[in-house]
């Protein structure tokens, strides 16, 4: 009887090693990609209203260690917890005087550091459109988008608009000097650069400015503030 | 004599199950079955819901990312004022003065500005009197009071030449169908606006007028004035 019931222990195993593993080989397929995994026994994320806590249960030989010349840190949360900063090289940014009809346009360097193997994305934002200090009054945003740029001439050369001029791996809708294409700031943040791949140092980013306005445009002073953020790529 | 010793084939796991059956009695083989069957339920249902909490493990771990992080910058631009003034076709008076008699024609200027304290239009003469035929000349229209419109009124004597505007920024002394004479190249108002223009600007017609009086003897040619518009920002 003993023997049976190691057997019946035994074909249960099987069955949960098979199930588990069979999962756990699937990385990628068409639409998703697992950049990381751990085989164990348990974890999850879980949070009250003060606190959160992503954990994994039965990982072996975690935490950090180092030599002189690596360091690592095993275990899983490592993998998807990473160092990461953003930085913009002037919290203010003035574009001058703008006569209609004659743009004017400036730069910003967005600066990413972080350790995350797979890079980051960076994803821009508008507080609102640029307004003056009327309070009312706005400047238009440009008519490119994000995901369709354009360039910058009639009918599509007045509003508030960017550019992605240079950075690591910027993706060729946005154009090149001097034809660079523009689009709006979002309201909402949404991707408008990703740095894929891990790179030791810091990953700059040159975002470029363009105002025009109609002859209509009441004169005076506006503005909006354009922000920044790095989400590290898991 | 050596006995020859058969060596025996070990026994299969089904064998051994078998076996093991065939040696119950016979009131044990149904319960025998029954934990048979109960063991593969059970296992059948333990591989469900291991998959189920696998696969609810990867939904949660879906939701992270690897930490953000952001930084801002206000950007500014100014617009400058501007002001625009057309340039109307020259105007001939109608119709033609034969010794006596009066004569008229009108002008439209159209203001363009985004100045929000909005715009003046004021109107000048390159000679004084203004309009003259070599050495012969109207005079400009003598108002009662300097510089207070008047309705037109010309002596029997006299050849005079003045103006006034019309329109919905004309200054509001010219109302009532009433003319000022220039005053050479000082500049006369004779419209603003305390707004910037609309949509494609705001028209003011001046209005020219001369007359010879019936006493008067104006010597035959063709006169000519020179008015010059300017519309200035407030």
């Amino acid at each position: 009887m003993s023997k049976l019931v190691v057997f019946k222990i035994f074909s249960l195993a099987v069955f949960f090693f098979l199930s588990a593993g069979g999962c756990l080989s699937q990385m990628s397929s068409g639409s998703y990609k697992i950049n990381a995994d751990s085989i164990n026994f348990g974890g999850a994320a879980s949070s009250s209203e003060t606190y959160k806590l992503n954990d994994t249960l039965g990982e072996i030989a975690t935490g950090e260690s180092a030599s002189g010349t690596y360091k690592m840190n095993a275990g899983f949360w490592y993998m998807v917890n990473t160092y990461l900063t953003l930085t913009v090289d002037s919290h203010t940014k003035d574009l001058g005087s703008l006569l209609a009809g004659s743009p004017v346009t400036g730069q910003s360097t967005v600066t990413v550091t972080t350790d995350s193997w797979d890079g980051y994305s960076l994803n821009v934002s508008k507080d609102h459109k640029m307004r003056h200090t009327d309070g009312v009054t706005t400047i238009d945003d440009h008519s490119g988008t994000i995901a369709t740029p354009l360039l910058w001439s009639a009918p599509n050369n007045l509003g508030f608009g960017f550019t992605v001029i240079s950075g690591t791996g910027v993706d060729a809708k946005w154009g090149e000097n001097p034809n660079y294409k523009y689009a709006a700031f979002p309201d909402v943040a949404e991707t408008a650069h990703a740095k894929r791949g891990y790179k030791s140092e810091a990953d700059e980013t040159v975002i470029g400015y363009k105002a025009d306005v109609p002859s209509d445009q009441k004169s005076g002073a506006y503005s909006c503030t354009i922000t920044y953020t790095a989400v590290g790529t898991i | 004599m050596k006995r020859k010793t058969k060596k025996r084939r070990p026994k299969s796991l089904i064998e051994k199950f078998g076996l093991y059956y065939s040696h119950l009695p016979k009131n044990k083989r149904r319960i025998f079955l029954f934990e048979i069957e109960f063991f593969s339920m059970l296992g059948i249902v333990l591989l469900a819901l291991s998959s189920i909490l696998f696969f609810s493990y990867l939904e949660s771990i879906d939701g992270l990312v690897a930490g953000d992080s952001s930084d801002s910058v206000t950007v500014s631009v100014t617009v400058v004022s501007a002001v625009s003034l057309n340039s109307p076709a020259d105007v001939s008076l109608s119709p033609e003065i034969e010794e006596a008699g009066s004569t008229s024609g009108s002008v439209t200027w159209n203001v363009e500005t985004n100045d929000p304290d909005g715009w003046k239009l004021e109107v000048n003469a390159s000679a004084s009197p203004a309009l003259t035929s070599g050495g012969n000349s109207f005079a400009d229209y003598d108002e009662a009071v300097s510089g207070t419109p008047e309705e037109w009124s010309v002596a029997a004597a006299d050849s005079e030449f003045g103006f006034n505007s019309s329109g919905t920024y004309a200054e509001a002394g010219f109302s009532g169908d009433k003319y000022l004479g220039f005053n050479g190249a000082n500049r006369i108002q004779a419209a603003h606006r305390n707004a910037p223009s609309e949509g494609t600007g705001d028209d003011t017609t001046i209005n020219f007028k001369a007359e010879s009086g019936s006493g008067h003897s104006q010597p035959l040619g063709t006169y000519t004035a020179t008015i010059t518009a300017t519309a200035t920002n407030l």
